[in-house]
C-alpha cells in the first residue's frame, strides 16, 4: 500500500557540486551553521529556519524556490 | 557507526550516568532507611566526585580526531524537544517527593525519589538528543 507524504526537499547537493563541487563544511562556514546541519537538511532531517533557507539560497545566487520545495514523496507502508 | 563529537559526547553522558548512578541505586536503595546517614552522604559526594572526572576523561577521549564545533539553530532546536520530555519526568519525580514528604516521616525516600527522578530525566534528555541527531527531527 502507498501513502503520500509531503516533505520539504532541496537540491543543495547539486548546486553544491555545480559550485566548483563546494564543501558541506565551505557552505556551512557561509551561512553561519554546522557542517552536520548541511548535512541533515541534504538528506531531509532537518528543514531549516527561514533565515537559514534564504542564506543558503543567497550562496547559490537563486530563489529560494529554485532550491527547496516542497513536494509529494511516495513513502511505502508495510 | 561515524559520530559527531556532540553525538559522541551524549553517548559519553548517557553511559556514565546509567552505569555510576545504577551502581548507587543497587548499592543504596536496599538500605531502605529512615533518613540519609552520613555514610550515604560520603557515597553521594564520592559519586559526584567520580561523575566529573569521568565526564572530563570521556570528553578528552571524545574531542580526539573531531574538535567540536558551535551550537546552531538545529542544536538549539533538538535541546529543547528534548528538554519538553525530560523535564515532565523531573516534575513528576518532584511531585511524587512532595506527596510522600506530606505522608512519611524521614527524608531518605524522598531524596532518592528526587534523586532517580533527576538522574531519569537526565538520562531520557540525552538519548532523546542522540535519536534526533540520528534520526532527524
Amino acid at each position: 500500500m502507498s501513502d503520500v507524504s509531503r516533505q520539504i526537499s532541496n537540491k543543495i547537493r547539486t548546486l553544491r557540486f555545480l559550485a566548483n563541487e563546494m564543501t558541506q563544511k565551505e557552505l556551512a562556514d557561509l551561512v553561519g551553521v554546522t557542517r552536520q546541519t548541511i548535512n541533515a537538511i541534504e538528506s531531509s532531517k532537518y528543514s531549516p529556519s527561514l533565515e537559514v533557507a534564504f542564506k543558503i539560497s543567497a550562496v547559490f545566487n537563486m530563489p529560494l524556490t529554485d532550491v527547496f520545495f516542497y513536494g509529494d514523496t511516495d513513502v511505502e507502508n508495510s | 557507526m561515524n559520530l559527531t563529537f556532540k553525538e559522541k559526547s551524549l553517548l559519553i553522558q548517557s553511559v556514565i550516568l546509567v552505569l555510576l548512578f545504577g551502581a548507587y541505586f543497587i548499592k543504596v536503595l536496599p538500605l531502605n532507611a529512615q533518613t540519609i546517614s552520613s555514610e550515604i552522604v560520603t557515597q553521594m559526594i564520592f559519586m559526584v566526585i567520580a561523575l566529573v572526572v569521568l565526564m572530563i576523561i570521556g570528553h578528552i577521549l571524545a574531542v580526539i580526531g573531531e574538535l567540536p564545533e558551535a551550537s546552531d539553530e538545529r542544536d538549539k532546536l533538538i535541546a529543547l524537544k528534548a528538554s519538553q520530555v525530560s523535564s515532565a519526568i523531573l516534575a513528576s519525580g518532584v511531585v511524587i517527593a512532595i506527596m510522600y514528604s506530606l505522608k512519611m516521616e524521614g527524608n531518605f525516600w524522598s531524596v532518592h525519589i528526587l534523586l532517580i527522578a533527576l538522574v531519569l530525566s537526565e538520562v531520557t534528555n540525552k538519548v532523546l538528543q542522540l535519536f534526533f541527531y540520528r534520526r532527524g527531527l
